[in-house]
């Protein structure tokens, strides 16, 4: 099977007065049709670069894409002109944002902004009264409720879950083959959290969609993806199905991740810190880039790039000490 | 060490009266950290603030380690201010950009004591020691600190005046994982070393709060609805509030916890709150005719209390 999306061999710099600050180095991940997955990291590690990139969404300059492709259904993505890469957006790919009130005209009633949308994603092949239907169709599916009324009304009167719920209406209305949601229940509550949740789940399933999941929350992931990627200054250092990188995780980085998170049920018997800070991306180590704050270091680590080894069938990760259970896939 | 006793604090707006604090009542014992949970809007940074007299009283009273401080006012708050300190959620926005480390936590030893000169240097460099950063911070801005480093900066500001009494205000949700848990172990480092010292943790993080505190307070609308050890409350909620919040956290594991309860739409608004007990409206097994009627009254469950018409009647 051809990946929906497969990003390959892709690397990124900003150019600012501070010199090149490296920000994606040589990622490779493939998407499947119908495949959900989570990106983990923490700030600053790349996640939301990484997926901006990938659709020509970080201005040129000052990022500079030295290297890769990154293959849509096949088709190369990055040689496309601006005016290719705007109509596969909002139609094929569909994006959410962590503040939705950010994604939204203030100034605009929000049935205005939806059906310019879906005029805008069927280019102009729907009549105004069609793009209504279609419009309120959606914010039906997406359960807002009194969808007539909040079609009147401005962003400002809807609660953060209710805008949320808009904004995924908006994304989902083109149909399209791949949802990217940018920490989308980050600015919210556990229980609306947990309701736009659900909500994704269902939509991504009913209509077959593949989700990208940004997060920084191991629990978010946990619960609505089926593969978890684990980034860490730029890299993905751990690319493993859910239940590896919960049950088995084997980059000592996602081992600190999950152990620095207190259980939400549990008592924990001491959080374990993570010891140091993040590279200098400036002047990245030639090396590992975690190796610094590893434990289980050896001088090895330091001396050259570590290849991404797979250790079990779609179980990927980037450290020596996996080097020698290193299986063919 | 503080207790507060049907605390009110509303706000006139011009929409009417918002009841952000209605008659919560808590008593925190020395060497406690109790954590106060609820979602946004549900008055628990209120709570927060009135305690330490940021915000003014509608009614009730706060006794400080046996003293009523309800109606302190100008320079009778300041010895509460040597007892008390409050810790912010964002680390940039609660230290002045214009001073430097040095004087920020030095501050407060230049308006309680009479520290000065070389020896206020001496101090603060101690101090600072203590949160864990060196001495070269004296001379930084916070804007060349990350904010695992700030909210440090924070903590040593708060610590100067040696308060018994912490109040801590999302103090981690700004920052990521690994610098959450260092904060949340030099927090539980801090209690270890000092037996008086009481802290009231705002968090909306359930994690959090089971992790660090000794006994948890839920709020929704204004008002207390479940009370109790943290251990008991958290493999034992009785409210129905508890119960959805505790199961809407997403779990760092592979396997979800598949009979989730599942609350449907948002927190009223408290200008208007609910009649009757303010949840019911989202409550899946409110009783009509009796939850959306009469307010609940506190029922006491030994070591824990909640505030419910089921587990009256059960009670009963």
């Amino acid at each position: 099977m051809t990946p929906l999306l497969s990003i390959q061999d892709l690397a990124l710099e900003f150019n600012t007065f501070d010199g090149s600050y490296k920000a994606i180095d040589h990622v490779n991940l493939d998407l499947m049709p119908g495949e959900t997955i989570g990106l983990v990291g923490e700030t600053g590690c790349g996640k939301s670069v990484l997926t901006r990139a990938a659709f020509g969404l970080v201005p040129t300059p000052p990022a500079n894409i030295t290297s890769g492709s990154v293959k849509f259904e096949g088709r190369e993505i990055l040689n496309l002109s601006p005016a290719e890469q705007r109509a596969m957006r909002g139609r094929d790919v569909a994006m959410i944002f962590q503040d939705p009130m950010t994604f939204i005209n203030p100034v605009f009633k929000v049935g205005t902004q939806l059906v310019d949308a879906v005029r805008a994603q069927r280019r102009g092949q729907v009549s105004k009264t069609e793009a209504r239907d279609i419009a309120l169709a959606m914010l039906d599916k997406v359960h807002l409720p009194n969808p007539v009324r909040q079609f009147e009304s401005y962003p400002h009167q809807l609660s953060g879950g209710m805008r949320q719920r808009v904004l995924i209406a908006m994304a989902l209305m083109a149909e399209p083959k791949l949802l990217i949601a940018d920490e989308p229940t980050t600015a919210l509550d556990v229980t609306i959290q947990a309701q736009i949740l659900d909500l994704i789940a269902e939509l991504v399933e009913d209509m077959g969609i593949s989700l990208i999941m940004i997060s920084h929350d191991l629990g978010v992931v946990a619960q609505n993806c089926g593969r978890v990627a684990v980034m860490y200054s730029g890299q993905i250092v751990e690319d493993a199905p859910v239940k590896q990188i919960f049950d088995a995780p084997c980059h000592p980085y996602t081992k600190g991740l999950l152990g620095a998170v207190p259980h939400p049920l549990h008592a924990s018997e001491g959080l374990k810190e993570i010891p140091g800070t993040l590279p200098n991306l400036y002047r990245p180590p030639t090396g590992c880039r975690f190796a610094d704050r590893c434990t289980h270091a050896t001088a090895a680590c330091s001396v050259k790039r570590v290849e991404q080894i797979t250790v079990a069938d779609d179980h990927r990760v980037t450290c020596t000490l996996f080097a020698d259970q290193h299986v063919d896939a | 060490m503080l207790t507060l006793n049907n605390l009110c604090v509303h706000f006139p707006t011009k929409n009417g009266l918002v009841r952000a604090v209605d008659d919560i009542s808590l008593t925190l014992h020395p060497g406690e950290i109790l954590g106060l949970v609820g979602e946004s809007g549900s008055g628990k940074s209120t709570v927060g603030k009135a305690t330490l007299r940021l915000l003014d009283v509608t009614s009730g009273n706060i006794v400080l380690d046996g003293e009523d401080v309800t109606h302190a006012t100008g320079s009778g708050l300041k010895p509460l201010r040597t007892k008390a300190q409050m810790i912010f959620q964002d680390p940039h926005s609660s230290l002045n950009p214009r001073m430097t480390v040095g004087r920020i936590v030095a501050e407060p030893l230049v308006i309680h004591t009479k520290i000065r000169g070389h020896r206020l240097t001496e101090t603060t460099a101690k101090i600072l020691d203590r949160v864990g950063l060196p001495s070269q911070f004296l001379h930084r801005y916070p804007h060349e600190l990350s904010g695992g480093q700030k909210q440090r900066v924070a903590i040593a500001r708060a610590l100067t005046v040696d308060p018994d009494m912490l109040i801590l205000d999302e103090p981690t949700s700004a920052l990521d994982v690994s610098v959450q848990a260092q904060i949340l172990e030099f927090l539980k480092e801090l209690h270890a070393e000092r037996p008086r010292m009481t802290s009231l943790f705002i968090s909306h993080n359930l994690a959090v709060v089971r992790y660090l505190c000794h006994r948890i307070a839920v709020m929704y609308l204004g008002k207390i609805v479940e009370e109790g050890p943290v251990a008991a409350v958290f493999s034992n909620p009785c409210h129905p509030y508890t119960k959805a919040l505790l199961s809407a956290v997403p779990l760092p594991q592979a396997e979800q916890n598949d009979s989730r309860i599942r609350l449907e739409g948002d927190l009223p608004s408290p200008v208007n709150p609910p009649t009757g007990c303010a949840f019911h409206p989202r409550c899946q097994v409110a009783v009509a005719g009796k939850c959306d009627v009469e307010p609940p009254n506190w029922v006491d469950l030994g070591n824990a209390r909640a505030r419910c018409h089921l587990i009256e009647e059960q009670a009963e």
